[in-house]
């Protein structure tokens, strides 16, 4: 079990990790015609943490990287949006961790559809219902191409620990 | 039967939801004559914009906290002109118009998330 230095040493490890590749993924926008349609490379760090980590971290770790991630490169509206959808996302990613025989690739998916969903309904609450069902289409069909790259990035990463014994 | 496998659960209901978001979409009549613009601001209808005759119609939209949205629109349909939210979405997003609101991937709308200002081009009423 991991002692309480550990823990708090590899949570600020995996937030300055997950910080630093969504500012990096914020410079190169994939598709700028469509709100809200993005790699979502820090989704690797949470699913990483869903995977090896306890869920009070992992929720600790998506509320870090949420609102230090609003005050250093975001505003206020930016943060309701991202904790809201990474909110959505996190809770379903730990409420399907354990469902057998779900592969990472597929958990990621959900967890990028739960995202998204979670971003619409920010987006509904803030600027309206309608425009946030005229972004609904192509954002939630995009949550299945860019979830499965980043859970693909994942299992990588989660067995290369597992070698490692980290 | 062999029960699905949880993967094809998860993927299923994802693909249904979607599929659930496309279908208003799919549905939408086609848009009459005498079309209009529609501003909302906080989701809230702000103001409407007729079609000038000639030349441009400029609306310029302030939030609270010092953002802006300068609409535009001429004969050829509506657009953003200008914004200052941080990655310029809403000024990418182009123009809409009668001829391409089907075809683009919003519709008949361009949105400023971070501003909250959303611009509809509709033809009811």
């Amino acid at each position: 079990m991991d002692s309480g230095a550990k823990t708090t040493a590899r949570l600020g490890l995996l937030t300055a990790l997950a910080l630093i590749l969504s500012y990096v993924e914020s410079l190169f926008p994939i598709f700028p015609a469509l709100p809200g349609v993005k790699l979502g490379l820090s989704n690797c760090v949470l699913l990483y943490a869903v995977y090896a980590m306890h869920p009070r971290d992992a929720a600790l770790l998506l509320l870090l990287k949420v609102s230090l991630g609003a005050l250093l490169f975001g505003s206020p509206v930016s943060f309701l949006y991202s904790l809201s959808g990474g909110a959505l996302s996190l809770a379903l990613m730990l409420l399907l961790r354990r469902a057998p025989g779900l592969c990472v690739p597929v958990l990621s998916i959900a967890g990028a559809f739960a995202h998204n969903a979670g971003q619409l309904m920010a987006a509904a609450f803030l600027a309206g219902l309608a425009p946030a069902l005229a972004c609904a289409p192509w954002l939630l069909l995009s949550s299945f191409a860019t979830g499965l790259l980043t859970g693909l990035l994942a299992r990588l990463v989660l067995r290369q620990m597992k070698k490692e014994n980290v | 039967m062999k029960r699905p496998s949880a993967n094809v659960i998860v993927l299923l209901c994802a693909a249904l939801l979607t599929l659930l978001a496309f279908l208003p979409r799919l549905l939408e009549k086609n848009a009459a004559n005498g079309a209009r613009v529609n501003v909302y601001v906080n989701g809230e209808l702000y103001e409407t914009l007729a079609f000038p005759d000639e030349g441009e119609t400029q609306l310029r939209v302030e939030t609270e906290d010092g953002g802006f949205n300068l609409i535009a629109v001429d004969s050829g349909g509506v657009f953003m002109a200008d914004s200052n939210c941080p990655h310029r979405d809403c000024v990418s997003q182009g123009r809409v118009s009668e001829e391409n609101a089907e075809s683009r991937a919003l519709g008949r709308w361009i949105i400023c998330m971070p501003h909250r200002v959303s611009v509809e081009l509709t033809s009811d009423g």
